[in-house]
């Protein structure tokens, strides 16, 4: 699976449009070829903007050639996950339920990164209503597959998301997160994604799964990438109840400013002994932790509550918000939602109020242990993932009650999270860690992200497509 | 209760109770995964319960209103 491609960075791809050494109209034809020559089997797209593409990439280079350079996320292809609003489209969450929904405005992250010049390349595969576990074969749209092994998962829900940026469709993608749905897909697909703090980005017209946990945010090659795109989602948005009115910083200008002096928390625990990893996640994790410590950061080992609590506390409270939210369809049109989906939503109809206010109750304890660990450390370092990527075809209905999620714990808490490219397994899938930091201090997280992967150099392998 | 002891709510009388009252046309069979998948939750639920618990630990979020304009 050690191809090259010729695929840039978002970082690569503004440096040169913004010389002029790359047109956005031959950046786009490229991504265009590739989704031609690779899309039918990975089928990350349900839609795929080919005409708009074009116009969009024509417009992009007139403007920057006429001096109207809006930054560096001008003229750079993106894939917008199907939860978003895009006025003229459908937005259908992949669901019948859906398929007629059409919104009368952009979602505010749609928005913004129109605003900032970037070109829509279609609209990417999800779970049914973005309900995690494994991928819905019931739904109105094929599942996405993972392009470095189209047999398994991509995991999700972000899942198109994370295949297009793998594959090359496309340099930048948007997805949500209140379960791992950006941080499981990145870590599957070997890619980078942001979970930022709860409420740094607008999730006005993201079509929810849980008012608690919802988060929007973007999905990358790199983690420098995932700042570009992240300088341009975040910011106050008073459509956006969640939305929280807090400055927002530079995030690409410290990333270069290395990890040295920097303490390091690892919860190892979680995937050592809460849940035995394989060795080859164990490896890559704990190599996280030694290259910041080769980097000049202190790295030591630190002890939270076992995942199990952290599991069960999502558990009850996610699928009771997704259950009320879809709570009239559920009782009136059962039979157009795809089976897994709304199984999955029907165990919130089986959480009593008194469970979910002690499940809420016992997350604030939990959130104040990771306050506690983050007073004292930087960030903290744990996996992205648990088991390799399972077969697509793993129709298990509630994978998610068995094995802990291990994503979760940092939705109960709100603090920001980036997936990074941890390693591979013998069989040459990737491996993803997760890099947790303060609240609103995603600099520092991006930076760590950063400073890791430019010293691993884990990204010059790319999936094979042929 | 031990956490070895099946949660008082597991119970089939409790399901078939909470199934009824959501209004949702569930066929047999999906009941019948979703029975086994209650006594999971259940099981999940029961951990987030604390014996001796402080009643000052609430749940988030906590709402409170918000300060007047001005101030």
């Amino acid at each position: 699976m050690n191809v090259d491609r010729d695929v840039p960075t978002i970082a690569e791809a503004a440096r040169q449009i913004k010389a002029g050494m790359l047109s956005p109209v031959a950046l786009v034809e490229s991504c265009l070829a590739r989704i031609e020559a690779h899309e039918p089997t990975i089928q990350a797209f349900h839609t795929i903007f080919t005409d708009e593409a074009r116009a969009a990439a024509n417009q992009a280079e007139k403007e920057i050639e006429s001096g109207n350079y809006r930054g560096p996320l001008h003229g750079i292809p993106i894939g917008l996950k199907d939860v978003f609003y895009l006025k003229g489209y459908k937005t259908t969450s992949n669901s019948r339920i859906m398929q007629d929904f059409e919104a009368e405005e952009d979602a505010a992250v749609v928005t913004r990164l129109r605003d900032a010049g970037a070109i829509f390349m279609g609209q990417l595969n999800t779970y049914e209503f973005t309900f995690g576990g494994r991928p819905t074969f019931d739904a109105l749209y094929p599942p996405a597959r993972n392009p470095w092994d189209i047999t398994r998962s991509t995991g999700g829900s972000s899942s198109g998301s994370g295949a297009a940026v793998a594959a090359g469709f496309c340099l930048g993608a948007l997805g949500s997160d209140a379960g791992g749905s950006i941080r499981t897909p990145s870590a599957f697909c070997g890619v980078a994604g942001m979970k930022a703090t709860f409420g740094r980005v607008s999730a006005f017209g993201d079509l929810p799964l849980s008012f608690s946990f919802d988060c929007v945010g973007p999905m990358t090659w790199t983690s420098e990438d995932s700042a570009l795109m992240l300088q341009a989602l975040a910011g106050h948005d008073e459509r956006d109840p969640g939305s929280v009115e807090t400055p927002v910083p530079d995030y690409v200008t410290p990333l270069n400013g290395g990890v040295r002096g920097l303490k390091v928390g690892m919860i190892r625990h979680f995937y050592t002994s809460d849940f035995e990893a394989p060795p080859e996640i164990v490896k890559s994790i704990d190599g996280v932790g030694n290259t910041l410590r080769d980097l000049g950061a202190t790295v030591e080992e630190i002890n939270v509550s076992p995942l199990i609590d952290w599991h069960a506390v999502g558990r009850v409270i996610l699928p009771a918000e997704a259950f009320t939210i879809h709570e009239e369809n559920l009782q009136n049109r059962w039979e157009d939602f795809g089976p897994l989906a709304r199984n999955r939503m029907m165990l919130g109809s089986l959480v009593r109020a008194v469970d979910y206010i002690q499940a809420q109750r016992r997350r604030t304890e939990l959130l104040e242990e990771i306050e506690i660990a983050l007073s004292e450390y930087d960030v903290i370092i744990t996996t992205a993932m648990l088991t390799p990527q399972p077969p697509l075809d793993d129709k298990a209905p509630f994978p998610f009650l068995d094995v802990p999620m291990i994503a979760v714990p940092f939705n109960l808490t709100l603090h920001p999270v980036q997936t990074v490219r941890a390693g591979f397994f013998n069989d040459g899938m990737p491996i993803g860690a997760q890099i947790v930091g303060r609240n609103w201090d995603e600099a520092t997280v991006l930076k760590v992200a950063h400073s890791f992967e430019k010293e691993a150099g884990l990204l010059k392998r790319f999936p094979d497509l042929s | 209760m031990t956490s070895d002891e099946k949660p008082l709510a597991d119970d089939d009388v409790m399901f078939e109770g909470l199934i009824r009252a959501s209004g949702v046309p569930v066929s047999d069979q999906e009941k019948q995964d979703l029975r086994k998948a209650y006594s999971s939750l259940m099981g999940l639920a029961a951990r987030t319960r604390k014996p001796g618990r402080s009643w000052d630990v609430r749940m988030l979020p906590v709402f409170s209103p918000k300060p007047p304009k001005g101030s």
